[in-house]
């Protein structure tokens, strides 16, 4: 653990890099789902962490650092994400999704199909789904971290939802089959 | 109403983040906390 705190926040029982730390395997979870490969998603984590200390005056205490930390974890995957679009449609013409996803052959079977069918969805469904299904932040607070509205989120999730029990059957049907 | 799709959902969530938080990480809130500690004394 780390305990090389300044003295300014030394006194308080949480320091601001406890409350980090505790966040960090949520938001690798998330840049996981957000860009399907676990480089990438810790590269996000990383950026994260440098932009949260440097904006620490920014976040108030008592505000829910999880959903602060996420937002900006999302701010630099969409950053991110623009950036290499225009790199890709400047190479080929057309972005796909599809790069994004990787084999996965190590993990656990379910994990895996749910890893690929994640990145079948469309991003702001993908998002949602992953903030409010898994992460277990409320429909309000994702609806922040997205900057739209609840409707929005809850649509994007209940559509994502569906979407996810389609591709899913679909694969187990096509394992079975094969 | 696809409560299974929910589960399977957590259960992909929760494998990850089981894992252990990376020393990379520690490393970078130790050298972050280092760098703006000397900078508030100064």
């Amino acid at each position: 653990m780390v305990h090389v705190i300044s003295r300014s926040v030394a006194d308080e029982a949480c320091t601001f890099s406890d409350l980090i730390i505790g966040a960090i395997p949520s938001l690798r979870a998330f840049g996981l789902s957000l860009t399907g490969r676990a480089d990438r998603a810790d590269d996000l984590v990383q950026e994260t962490l440098v932009k949260a200390w440097k904006h620490q005056d920014s976040f108030q205490t008592g505000t829910n650092v999880r959903a602060w930390l996420h937002t900006i974890l999302r701010n630099e995957f969409y950053s991110q994400i623009r950036k290499r679009r225009r790199e890709v449609e400047d190479a080929d013409g057309v972005y796909s999704n599809k790069i994004a996803v990787s084999g996965g052959q190590e993990d656990h079977m379910d994990m895996a199909d749910m890893r690929v069918a994640l990145m079948q969805l469309p991003e702001d469904q993908r998002e949602a789904i992953i903030l409010v299904g898994a992460s277990g932040f409320s429909y309000q607070e994702a609806a922040e971290i997205c900057g739209v509205a609840v409707g929005t989120v809850k649509s994007r999730v209940s559509r994502a939802r569906e979407r996810l029990a389609v591709l899913l059957d679909a694969e187990c049907i096509s394992e079975h089959s094969a | 109403m696809h409560d299974i799709i929910g589960e399977k959902l957590r259960e992909y969530y929760d494998d990850i983040t089981k894992e252990d938080v990376p020393d990379r990480f520690i490393e970078l809130l130790k050298i972050l906390e280092k760098s703006s500690s000397s900078t508030k004394e100064n």
